[in-house]
C-alpha cells in the first residue's frame, strides 16, 4: 500500500494484511477451526493454552468453563464481529449518505429537519443510545446491525452534507440543473459519485468504533446472543474465570478486538491520507 | 560601501522532501554596510523570501543552508551556537513579515508582544519593558499608544499592525532590519506612508535595511542599492540609480519596461512590455543561464553554461554572457 | 457583539434538539412492546390492566402521550422506576455524584497527560515521545476500555492483591476504574492537541516569535499553545460529559455505583422509565453543553467577536 508520496506505508500494509487474514479466517471458519465452537466437553474444562502448564495440543489456546475450544471460538468470533461490523458500517453509510445528500442538496425544510435530528441523535452517547435501542428489541445479530446503523448514520450525514454544500456550487452540477435534470437524478448521478471517496474513508475509520460498540453490547448481554461465539460474549464469560486466574479467557478475545480495531484505525488513517489529504474530516 | 555589516558569499539553500533535494538558492553573494539600504527585487519564486529567512538562519521545515558563508559584523553566522543565534535574532537582526494580521499573535496584547524582546534580550523588567514599548509605539506614529498597549492585534487596522511590527523589530535597537514585503498586504494608500516611516526610523536609529519586494517602484523610492533576483540567484546588483537608469541584464530591462512609471523619458511605445514565459520552478531549472528561455538576446553560450557574476567595478555585478562580449 | 439573532437561533436549535430527543425516546420505547404487560402482576383482571394503562396515560393517542411526556420532562418527572419504586430522575441524581467522582478523576489525568504529551510530541515531531505517544494513543483508542479494566483487575487485584477488584468507598477503589476510563480519552486529547499544536507551530506568528529570538518554551507556551487549546477544550468538555454518562461497562465491571451501572441494572430488569431517564439526561446534557460552548466561543475568542 503506497502513501501519497509513493512510498510504501508499512503500518497500513501490515494492517491491511491482518484484516485480510481475519476476514479469510472468518469466511473459512468451518474449514480452519479445529473444533465446533459450541461443542462443550465436560472433561476438558478451563484448560490453559498449550504453552502453559496443563495445556493440551488439541486445544491450542485452551478452553472455557464449558470446555469449548477457545481458538475455534475466536475464529468464529471473527466471523460475527467482522460481519456485524461491516454490515453495520455499510448500513450506517447508506442511510447517512442518502440523508446527507438530501439535506445538503435540497436544503430548506428537508435540511433543517434532517440536521436537527442529526444534532439530537448525536447528542446521545453512542453506547447509551445503543443500549437503549437494544433493550427495546429482541437480541439477535440482525438487530445489532440495525441498532448500530441507527446509532452511527448521523456521522456520515453531517460529513456528506458539508461536502454536498460545496459540490452544489460546482459547474457540472449547475449545468445539470440548467439542462433540466430532476433533483433525484442530479443527486444520484452527479453528487453521489463525488462523495463516495469521503464516505469510504469514514467507513474505514468507523469500523473500529462499531466493533468495540458491538463488543460492549455483547458483553453487557444485549448484543449478539449466546451461544454465538462473539468476542464480547467471550469476555463476559471470561470475567468470572479471570478472578481465579484463568487469564486466557479474557486476554485472548480482547487481544483480537484490539488488533482488529487497531488495523481498522491504521487503515482508516491511510485512506484519509490518500483520499482526503486536505483534511475535510476531523 | 561603508563598514561591512553583512557579508554573504555563495550562499546555497536546499529544500529536502520525499521527492528528493531541490536547490532553492544558488550561489547568492551580496554585501551590506552599516546603515545602508538594500532592495531585493524579484518575482514570486525567485527566492527572495528564502534569502530573508536564511539570514537569521530560521528557514522552514525541510529547508537548510547547504553551502556558503555568512558574516555579521565579522562574526561567522554559520558557526553560531543556538543560544547565540537566538540573541542575534531580535537583538541584532530583526525581521518584519508580510502579513501583520497573521504574524502578530492573536491572543497576546500588543504591549506584551512589543515588550517581549526587551525582557528576553535586554533583561528589563516587564514594567520597564512596557515603558519602552510605549516609546516605541510613539516612535512608529501610533496614536493613543497608552490605550494601544492593551489592545489585541485584530482590534487594529492593517497599517497600524504593520507599524506595531516595526516597533517590535526595533525593540532592542537592531543593526539590521529585514523587511519581507512589508507593504504588499497593505492598502495602496498606506504603502507609501509606511515606507516613509521606515526611512524615518532608519535615519533616527541608524540600522541597515534589507527591503524585499516585487515592486521596483518601492526600491526606486527607498533603496540606495538593489539586487535583482531570478531563479534563486542575483542576476544584477548595483546602486539603484545605476541599475534603474542603465540596466544591463535583459531580465532587469524587462522588469523596468513592464513598470509603467519607470519607463525612461522619451520612450515611444505606449504599450507595456511583458516578459514572455514563466519564471522557472526550483528543481526544473533550465540548463545554462536560468533566464535564457525568456531572453530575447540569448545567443550561443546561454543554453549551455551558467554565466558567472561579472564584476563591473564599484559594486556593480551582472550575471550575463553579454558582459563578456561587450569587453567590459 | 453578535446580534440577538445568533443567540436566538442557537437557542431554538437546542430546544428543537431536546424535543426531538424526547420524541425519539418515546417512539423507540413503543417499539419495545407494551410496558403494561411487563408491569402487571400475574392474575390481574382486565379492569386492573385498563386502569393501569389509563393511569400511565398509555391509552391516549401518540401525540398526546408525547405532549404529556414533554410536559412531565420539563418539570423533571420522567416516570417511576419499576424496580426501585422511586422517581427515575431521582435515581439518576442519586447516582450522579459517584459518576462525577469517577469521571472527574479520569478526566483530570486524561487531560493532564493527554495535553502534556501532545504538546511535547508536537514540539519535537518524529522524536521519541512523539512516536511512543502515537503508538500508545492508537492502542488507547482501539482497545475496549472495559477489557483494559479487566486486565488491570487481573494484574493488580488477582495477581498482586494491591487493589480491590470492585466496589467503591476508598481511593483504592477509584484507581483502576479511573485509569481504565481515562485511557481512551487521554489518547483522544493527545491526538487533537498534537495536531492542533503542529498547525499552530507552522503559523506566521510563531515564526515571528522565533525571529524575535524568543526562547523555545515561550514560543510554545505563550504563542503557539493558547490557540491550539481552543478545539481541545471543546473536545474535553464533551469527553467529560461522556465519561459521566457513558461509562456503562466500566462501572459495571467495577461495580461502581454510578449512572452507567444504573443503566445496566435498568436493562437487566427492563426498567423502562430509568432507561429513558438516563438516555434523556445524558442527551440533554450534551445538547446544553454544545449550546454553551457555541455561545462561549463567541465570547472568548476575540477574533470571532468581530467576525460575526
Amino acid at each position: 500500500m503506497r502513501n501519497r508520496f509513493g512510498e510504501l506505508d508499512l503500518a497500513a500494509s501490515a494492517a491491511a494484511l491482518l484484516l485480510l487474514l481475519f476476514a479469510v479466517l472468518a469466511v473459512l471458519a468451518p474449514l480452519v477451526a479445529p473444533h465446533d465452537p459450541t461443542a462443550s466437553s465436560l472433561s476438558a474444562r478451563l484448560l490453559p493454552p498449550i504453552w502453559s502448564e496443563g495445556g493440551q495440543s488439541t486445544y491450542l489456546l485452551g478452553t472455557d468453563q464449558l470446555g469449548r475450544d477457545v481458538l475455534s471460538r475466536l475464529i468464529y468470533g471473527a466471523r460475527v464481529s467482522l460481519a456485524v461490523g461491516v454490515a453495520a458500517v455499510l448500513m450506517a453509510g447508506a442511510i447517512g449518505t442518502a440523508l446527507g445528500i438530501t439535506a445538503g442538496y435540497l436544503g430548506g425544510f428537508a435540511d433543517q429537519v434532517i440536521m436537527r435530528v442529526v444534532d439530537a441523535w448525536m447528542a446521545m452517547p453512542s453506547l447509551v443510545f445503543a443500549i437503549f435501542l437494544a433493550a427495546m428489541v429482541g437480541q439477535s445479530a440482525i438487530n445489532v446491525v440495525l441498532i448500530l446503523g441507527l446509532v452511527y448514520w448521523t456521522r456520515y450525514a453531517r460529513l456528506v452534507r458539508g461536502e454536498v454544500l460545496s459540490l452544489r456550487e460546482r459547474d457540472f452540477v449547475k449545468l445539470a440543473v440548467v439542462t433540466g435534470a430532476s433533483s433525484l437524478r442530479i443527486m444520484v448521478r452527479h453528487i453521489l459519485p463525488n462523495v463516495v471517496n469521503t464516505t469510504v474513508v469514514l467507513a474505514t475509520l468507523m469500523l473500529g468504533v462499531v466493533i468495540v460498540t458491538e463488543a460492549s453490547l455483547s458483553f453487557l448481554g444485549v448484543g449478539v446472543p449466546p451461544p454465538n461465539p462473539a468476542w464480547g460474549l467471550m469476555l463476559a464469560d471470561g470475567k468470572q474465570a479471570m478472578m481465579v486466574g484463568k487469564w486466557w479467557l479474557t486476554v485472548l478475545p480482547g487481544a483480537c478486538i484490539l488488533l482488529t480495531v487497531m488495523s481498522a484505525s491504521i487503515l482508516g488513517d491511510y485512506m484519509r491520507d490518500r483520499f482526503d489529504p486536505k483534511g475535510k474530516m476531523r | 560601501m561603508t563598514a561591512p555589516l553583512l557579508e554573504i558569499e555563495d550562499l546555497a539553500v536546499d529544500a529536502t522532501g520525499s521527492a528528493g533535494t531541490v536547490r532553492i538558492l544558488d550561489g547568492v553573494s551580496i554585501g551590506l554596510g552599516e546603515g545602508e539600504t538594500l532592495g531585493v527585487v524579484g518575482e514570486s519564486g525567485s527566492g527572495k523570501s528564502t534569502l530573508a529567512a536564511a539570514i537569521p538562519r530560521l528557514l522552514g521545515p525541510g529547508l537548510a543552508i547547504s553551502a556558503g558563508r555568512m558574516r555579521l559584523a565579522g562574526e561567522d553566522v554559520m558557526a553560531m551556537t543556538p543560544a547565540r543565534l537566538r540573541r542575534m535574532r531580535g537583538a541584532e537582526v530583526a525581521t518584519i513579515l508580510q502579513d501583520p494580521l497573521h504574524s502578530l499573535t492573536p491572543w497576546l496584547r500588543i504591549g506584551t508582544q512589543v515588550a517581549e524582546p526587551a525582557v528576553v534580550h535586554d533583561r528589563l523588567s516587564w514594567k520597564a519593558a512596557q515603558a519602552r514599548a510605549l516609546d516605541l509605539l510613539r516612535g512608529v506614529w501610533i496614536p493613543e499608544p497608552e490605550r494601544r498597549l492593551r489592545s489585541y492585534p485584530h482590534e487594529m487596522s492593517g497599517g497600524m499592525r504593520q507599524r506595531v511590527a516595526g516597533a517590535v523589530a526595533l525593540s532592542c535597537a537592531p543593526r539590521l532590519l529585514i523587511a519581507d514585503e512589508p507593504t504588499t498586504a497593505l492598502d495602496p494608500t498606506i504603502q507609501l506612508q509606511y515606507l516613509d516611516l521606515l526611512k524615518s526610523l532608519q535615519r533616527e536609529h541608524g540600522f541597515a535595511l534589507i527591503l524585499i519586494t516585487h515592486d521596483l517602484g518601492v526600491v526606486a523610492r527607498t533603496c540606495q542599492r538593489v539586487g535583482v533576483m531570478y531563479g534563486g540567484r542575483f542576476v544584477e546588483t548595483g546602486t539603484t540609480a545605476e541599475v534603474m537608469e542603465r540596466p544591463r541584464h535583459p531580465y532587469t530591462r524587462g522588469l523596468i519596461a513592464s513598470m509603467p512609471r519607470l519607463r525612461s523619458a522619451g520612450s515611444r511605445s505606449d504599450r507595456l512590455a511583458i516578459i514572455p514565459g514563466q519564471p522557472p520552478v526550483p528543481g526544473q531549472m533550465p540548463p545554462g543561464c536560468r533566464f535564457h528561455p525568456r531572453c530575447a538576446q540569448r545567443f550561443e553560450p546561454c543554453d549551455r553554461d551558467s554565466p558567472p557574476a561579472f564584476d563591473l567595478g564599484g559594486d556593480r555585478r551582472v550575471a550575463c554572457w553579454l558582459e563578456r562580449e561587450s569587453g567590459t | 457583539m453578535p446580534g440577538a439573532r445568533f443567540f436566538l437561533r442557537r437557542l431554538v436549535y437546542a430546544a428543537m434538539s431536546l424535543a426531538i430527543l424526547a420524541l425519539t425516546v418515546l417512539a423507540f420505547s413503543k417499539v419495545g412492546g407494551d410496558p403494561v404487560t411487563m408491569m402487571i402482576e400475574p392474575g390481574a383482571s382486565q379492569a386492573d390492566i385498563d386502569a393501569l394503562r389509563q393511569r400511565l396515560g398509555l391509552d391516549l393517542p401518540f401525540w398526546a402521550q408525547y405532549l404529556k411526556f414533554m410536559k412531565n420532562a420539563v418539570t423533571g418527572d420522567l416516570g417511576t422506576s419499576i424496580y426501585y419504586g422511586q422517581s427515575a430522575v431521582g435515581l439518576y441524581f442519586d447516582r450522579l455524584p459517584a459518576s462525577l467522582l469517577l469521571a472527574g478523576t479520569a478526566f483530570a489525568w486524561s487531560v493532564l497527560l493527554g495535553i502534556g504529551v501532545g504538546v511535547t510530541a508536537a514540539a519535537r515531531p518524529g522524536g521519541l515521545i512523539d512516536r511512543v505517544g502515537a503508538v500508545l494513543a492508537l492502542i488507547g483508542m482501539s482497545m475496549p476500555a472495559f477489557w483494559f479494566g479487566m486486565l488491570l483487575i487481573m494484574f493488580f487485584s488477582v495477581h498482586l492483591r494491591w487493589l480491590p477488584s470492585s466496589g467503591s468507598g476508598s481511593w483504592r477503589h477509584l484507581v483502576m476504574p479511573a485509569i481504565s476510563l481515562g485511557w481512551y480519552f487521554a489518547a483522544s486529547h493527545l491526538r487533537l492537541t498534537r495536531s492542533a499544536m503542529l498547525e499552530s507551530l507552522q503559523s506566521d506568528y510563531v515564526r515571528l516569535a522565533r525571529l524575535k529570538g524568543m526562547p523555545e518554551w515561550r514560543v510554545i507556551l505563550r504563542h503557539a499553545l493558547p490557540g491550539a487549546l481552543i478545539p481541545v477544550v471543546t473536545l474535553a468538555a464533551i469527553n467529560f460529559v461522556l465519561m459521566v454518562n457513558a461509562a456503562v461497562v466500566i462501572e459495571t465491571i467495577y461495580a461502581w455505583p454510578g449512572i452507567g451501572r444504573l443503566l445496566y441494572e435498568a436493562i437487566s430488569f427492563r426498567d423502562i422509565p430509568v432507561i429513558q431517564a438516563v438516555v434523556l439526561m445524558s442527551g440533554s446534557m450534551i445538547v446544553l453543553l454544545n449550546l454553551a460552548t457555541d455561545l462561549l466561543y463567541v465570547a472568548i475568542d476575540p477574533r470571532i467577536r468581530h467576525a460575526e
